[in-house]
């Protein structure tokens, strides 16, 4: 392989590299978003249970 | 004016605290003789001796993971600490009906701002005959070609009634040629009586030819380790494809085409093939029949590609298999016949030998115009890696990206665990062990 294939490749790699970062980036995200709905609603549950 | 700066400066560093600290007490602790059924608890004291407010959270760690249903940490989440600042952490250990007889250690860590400011461990052990036990049950390898990662699938069996921390000890052999070996370390934990399904990507970065190897596999374990069992595998040579799909193939002349074709659908027993193939403008052509027993749809052909001489062509094949040769397929193989590299670089440094001499022998500028030419040559390899750089400066980024990811992720995780713990514990205070049953 030439060295500028081999270059190619290395920025095909890259740049495959950057689409998982923003997918990754994205899916914590929304993990973060239900972690926090969901101690939203358990704390939601305690004070309900509390008052009665 | 500069002094100034530089002076105010050096009092605004002066001023940054140098680091952020915790002081955890105890940092250890042992219950001495624990019954299997009952409940510990443990006061730990935060102590935050700097001058600055801190948050803290607690998450047990990786390696006693398995210990996560029995700990309930209050307030494990967000503990905030003021400027000299100390408070009181109530750690719960609900002992279950039954644990393995060894020592166990609960590693809980203090985790401020992504950093981990200290850990405090509680050691306790279970009386009871140890019998550690590990057994590889099977292994498969799963090879692919060069360019990808092969997969190496272990099944284990621990066999004993304690935990076991095995770790893997991986030989590549090429013939009887070490040409690798890894896996030395690892953080798998396996319960008592369970199986375990490991899957172990390898690089292949060591082992680039295209051939048979072998992996020879054990597991260590506690002082022992497991059976070995080796298995072959094949790396193929990666398919280069041209912009149409066609696959591309390079040959030097004079040299035989070697096609590995895998057949589609041959019958478990019997089946046959017909495969017809031309290369385009050259007036070769062939046609190989014959059959295929006991499910291998693997063939190898031999093309005479022998009389070829430099330049691109096209290979067309036509292959018919099956009982009654109902699949067909038809495939097109570029083909290129260059000549080899090491004997094209032989053939650059022997013109540049004869030229130079020519150069010399004869006083005229031949070998400053071949100098000329080497010096282009060389220009044009270097704006070919001009974009390194680029490329370099991109995959820093990308590494700092994902370890700030990795950290969050860590983050969560331990914000995930603790929510745990804590939704655990209210709800045992307030809906009573039933609600786990």
């Amino acid at each position: 392989m030439s060295n500028e294939e081999k270059i190619r490749q290395l920025e095909a790699e890259v740049d495959r590299l950057k689409q998982s970062e923003k997918v990754l980036m994205h899916d914590l995200e929304i993990y973060k978003q239900i972690f926090k709905h969901l101690s939203e609603q358990f704390e939601e549950l305690k004070r309900s249970f509390n008052r009665r | 004016m500069r002094g100034k700066q530089i002076v105010l400066l050096l009092v605004f560093i002066l001023m940054i605290p140098l680091s952020y600290a915790i002081t955890i007490n105890p940092l250890e602790y042992t219950i001495s003789k624990p019954e299997l059924g009952k409940e510990y608890s443990i006061i730990i004291t935060l102590i935050n001796p700097e001058s600055t407010l801190t948050t803290v959270s607690a998450a047990i760690d990786s390696s006693s993971e398995y210990l996560v249903p029995y700990v309930t940490i209050d307030a494990a989440d967000g503990i905030v600490l003021e400027p000299n600042d100390k408070k009181n952490i109530k750690l719960t250990l609900s002992l279950p009906d039954e644990l393995s007889p060894e020592k166990h250690e609960l590693v809980v860590n203090f985790v401020s701002a992504n950093l981990k400011m200290g850990s405090f461990r509680l050691s306790f052990v279970i009386e009871g005959k140890e019998n550690m036990g590990l057994e590889l049950a099977g292994m498969d390898v799963e090879s692919q070609t060069p360019n990808n990662p092969v997969y190496l699938n272990f099944n284990l069996k621990n066999t004993g009634n304690v935990i076991v921390r095995p770790e893997p000890s991986i030989i590549i052999y090429r013939g009887e040629s070490v040409v690798d070996s890894f896996g030395q370390e690892s953080s798998i934990m396996i319960m008592p009586g369970q199986d375990y399904n490991l899957t172990l990507l390898y690089d292949t970065a060591k082992i680039t030819e295209p051939g048979m190897y072998k992996a020879e596999a054990k597991f260590h374990f506690g002082g022992n380790e497991t059976a070995t069992l080796t298995q072959e595998f094949e790396l193929k040579a990666s398919l280069q494809k041209s912009s149409n799909g066609n696959e591309i193939r390079e040959i030097s002349p004079g040299e035989e085409l070697m096609l590995d074709l895998d057949l589609k659908d041959p019958a478990q027993k019997l089946s046959f093939y017909k495969i017809f193939y031309s290369i385009e403008g050259t007036g070769i052509n062939n046609f190989l029949e014959g059959e295929l027993r006991d499910d291998n749809n693997q063939l190898e052909i031999r093309v005479d590609t022998t009389g070829l001489k430099q330049g691109d062509y096209l290979l067309n094949l036509e292959i018919h298999s099956g009982i009654n040769l109902e699949n067909v397929e038809n495939k097109a193989i570029e083909l290129k016949v260059r000549p080899k590299k090491s004997l094209l670089l032989i053939a650059i440094i022997a013109s540049a030998a004869i030229i130079t001499l020519l150069g010399y022998f004869s006083r005229k500028s031949i070998a400053g115009m071949f100098s000329g030419a080497w010096a282009g040559h060389t220009l044009k390899r270097a704006g070919a890696a001009s974009s390194l750089p680029g490329i370099e400066k991109d995959i820093i980024s990308i590494k700092k990206s994902f370890g700030q990811m990795e950290h969050e992720i860590n983050r969560l995780g331990s914000e995930i665990s603790s929510f745990i713990s804590r939704s655990n514990a209210w709800s045992r205070q307030n809906l009573g062990e039933e609600c786990f049953r």
